[in-house]
């Protein structure tokens, strides 16, 4: 009963919250923060931490103090960014004890793809550059904040070109440039911090607020609507790289087995990203995170984002072959 | 459900969200005529804004530019934009304008030496950004490797049920800080098997082979964690230092069609 109240309250929050933060984060954040710490006071005790957990003024740990502290924790810049990120992939990296060398053909060549799409995005440097981490193990790829890029070695058997190489790679990047690890990071100690707050509490709206600030934090990390984000952005990355955007599609199109409808018009590619919203912030995990017509996502991402409605003309037969020869050896 | 409590949880809502737009925030802004530092290891300064334009200088981690102009503005992606899910008159409200909309990547900037030039504004920091946590170059790696210590394999968690545990454990293995726990003997043998590459088998196999393991993500899949700072200290550590990537991989580009070849 509980938790469904604070579900609701979360849900309610949630749609408030954005309302208000519309409002802007200048004088009037200011003001709105002085209210909300008046309320605060009213609601007294319900948003304390409960006694033996308590620290600070008077040992107690206030709403603003443990925001202040996410905020500390995640405004971050190269350096800090790529301490995250480093943080952060050496569980991935430490996950898998077979390495592949930096300086196999392999490694040198998804670094130069690397480094060629971030000079097209808004990223093009990082504190030490893009740095490629090769790994033998299944099929995958993860990026962290700083540029750290770990791939695994079967990536290179799904993929069947260059341009579907960095199609992967871009909706990696496309991740780090906006931020998502960061913004799952921030949900996370968002919520351990109200974990503190609500522990051995009943409390309705303190779990309200819980529930509040990690959908909004939750949304910008790992959703359903950053996935489709993040592949809406490689395929501008892509393009302006001179790959083929539509290599991403295809590929989705492989692994998902659904097949993309073309050029439903800018209704439909709303729809589906209504969809995908609606399945936003509290979905996860694999499968359940991604948009249900991801490829077809892409291809409106493509036709409608980038202008592009010639068809998906091939991938270039020079980068296929450098493909073939340096990971095949063919 | 007593109303009186919603607003007031608005509002501490709202005040909590508030530096999820740190990045945002007007003093984390650059701005024409201020003074931002260099916060990345060597950062070339292009002859326009465009990654794919020709390297003129190299400036050092520290240097303090002089930002005359913000080139390449670019939207937020629906989730990061406030004003995503409003009608076109909501959007128009005036209380709406206060929020910071316009966003750039590059800035063309004067350099310490006279350099004139554009630099990424992902590679600048402000007086506020530089002195936050973990700015110091020398924390990145060395203090993690120190710290871990004697790590044991884990499996992450978060704080919330055993049920979403797991969906987190299988989707955000990746993000740093989270509480852990060990992994069991059979996670960690069935994690040390790794497949030798083959490119045998067909093209329906390998589709589930990745839909499997959620290509393209930035999941962990479940897998158990077993953080290794130091191993991927020495693995970067391999890697050659890219600083001019434009003259760096220009013969790649050049071969391949890419960037200013395309």
């Amino acid at each position: 009963m509980i938790k469904n109240k604070a579900l609701h309250f979360g849900l309610t929050l949630s749609i408030l919250s954005g309302s208000v933060m519309a409002f802007g984060f200048g004088d009037f954040a200011k003001n709105l923060q002085k209210q909300a710490e008046q309320m605060q006071q009213q609601m007294g005790q319900q948003m304390q931490q409960p006694p033996g957990q308590q620290s600070g003024n008077g040992g107690q740990k206030s709403i603003f103090e443990i925001t202040a502290e996410v905020d500390k924790e995640t405004r971050l810049g190269p350096v800090g960014k790529l301490s995250k990120g480093f943080e952060a992939m050496s569980a991935t990296f430490g996950a898998f004890p077979q390495k592949i060398s930096a300086d196999d053909p392999r490694s040198i060549y998804v670094g130069q793809i690397l480094r060629t799409l971030a000079l097209a995005g808004r990223m093009p440097y990082t504190y030490q550059g893009w740095v490629p981490v090769l790994v033998e193990g299944e099929p995958n790829a993860f990026a962290s904040p700083g540029g750290i890029v770990q791939v695994q070695s079967q990536i290179f058997e799904a993929v069947e070109t260059e341009d579907e190489l960095a199609a992967v790679l871009a909706h990696e990047m496309a991740h780090v440039e906006l931020d998502a690890t960061i913004y799952d990071f921030k949900a996370k100690i968002s919520a351990r911090g109200f974990d503190q707050i609500t522990q051995g509490s009943d409390n309705p709206n303190a779990m309200g607020v819980a529930q509040a600030s990690y959908n909004v934090e939750t949304a910008r990390g790992f959703s359903t609507r950053s996935e489709f984000e993040a592949d809406e952005r490689a395929v501008a990355i892509l393009h302006k790289a001179g790959y083929n955007p539509f290599a991403l599609c295809r590929f989705l199109e492989r692994f998902t087995g659904e097949k993309a409808v073309s050029n439903k018009g800018k209704a439909n590619r709303w729809r589906r990203i209504q969809d995908a919203l609606g399945k936003g912030a509290n979905e996860s995990g694999v499968g359940m995170k991604y948009p249900s017509d991801r490829a077809t996502l892409c291809l409106d991402s493509v036709e409608n984002g980038l202008k592009i409605t010639t068809g998906d003309p091939g991938d270039s037969p020079k980068r296929t072959a450098r493909f073939n020869k340096i990971v095949w050896n063919q | 459900m007593k109303i009186p409590h919603a607003i007031p949880i608005a509002l501490l809502g709202c005040v909590i969200a508030a530096p999820s737009f740190g990045a945002l925030a007007k003093n984390d802004r650059p701005g024409r005529n201020q003074n931002w530092m260099v916060a990345c290891q060597k950062l070339p300064v292009h002859s326009s804004d465009n990654g794919f334009s020709k390297t003129v200088a190299i400036l050092p981690y520290k240097s303090v530019v002089t930002i005359k102009d913000l080139r390449g503005k670019y939207d937020l992606p629906d989730s990061q934009n406030p004003d995503a899910d409003k009608s076109p008159a909501e959007q128009n409200d005036f209380l709406s304008n206060s929020v910071a909309k316009d966003h750039y990547a590059w800035a063309q900037i004067t350099g310490p030496s006279g350099e004139n030039g554009y630099v990424p504004i992902s590679c600048l920091v402000n007086d506020t950004l530089s002195k936050g946590p973990y700015e110091d170059p020398s924390q990145i790696m060395d203090q993690r490797v120190t710290l871990a210590g004697n790590f044991k394999p884990t499996v992450s968690s978060r704080g919330f049920s055993k049920k979403e545990r797991g969906d987190r454990v299988a989707m955000r293995g990746m993000s740093p800080s989270d509480p852990v726990q060990e992994c069991s003997d059979e996670m960690l043998n069935s994690e040390s098997k790794t497949t030798v590459s083959s490119r045998g088998f067909s093209k329906r196999e390998k589709g589930d082979r990745v839909a499997m393991r959620g290509l393209g993500s930035s999941s962990s899949d479940g897998i158990c964690i077993k953080e290794d700072y130091q191993g991927l200290k020495n693995y970067i550590a391999g890697v050659p230092l890219v600083t001019d990537s434009y003259k760096h991989d220009y013969d790649f580009r050049k071969e391949g069609g890419l960037g200013e070849f395309k």
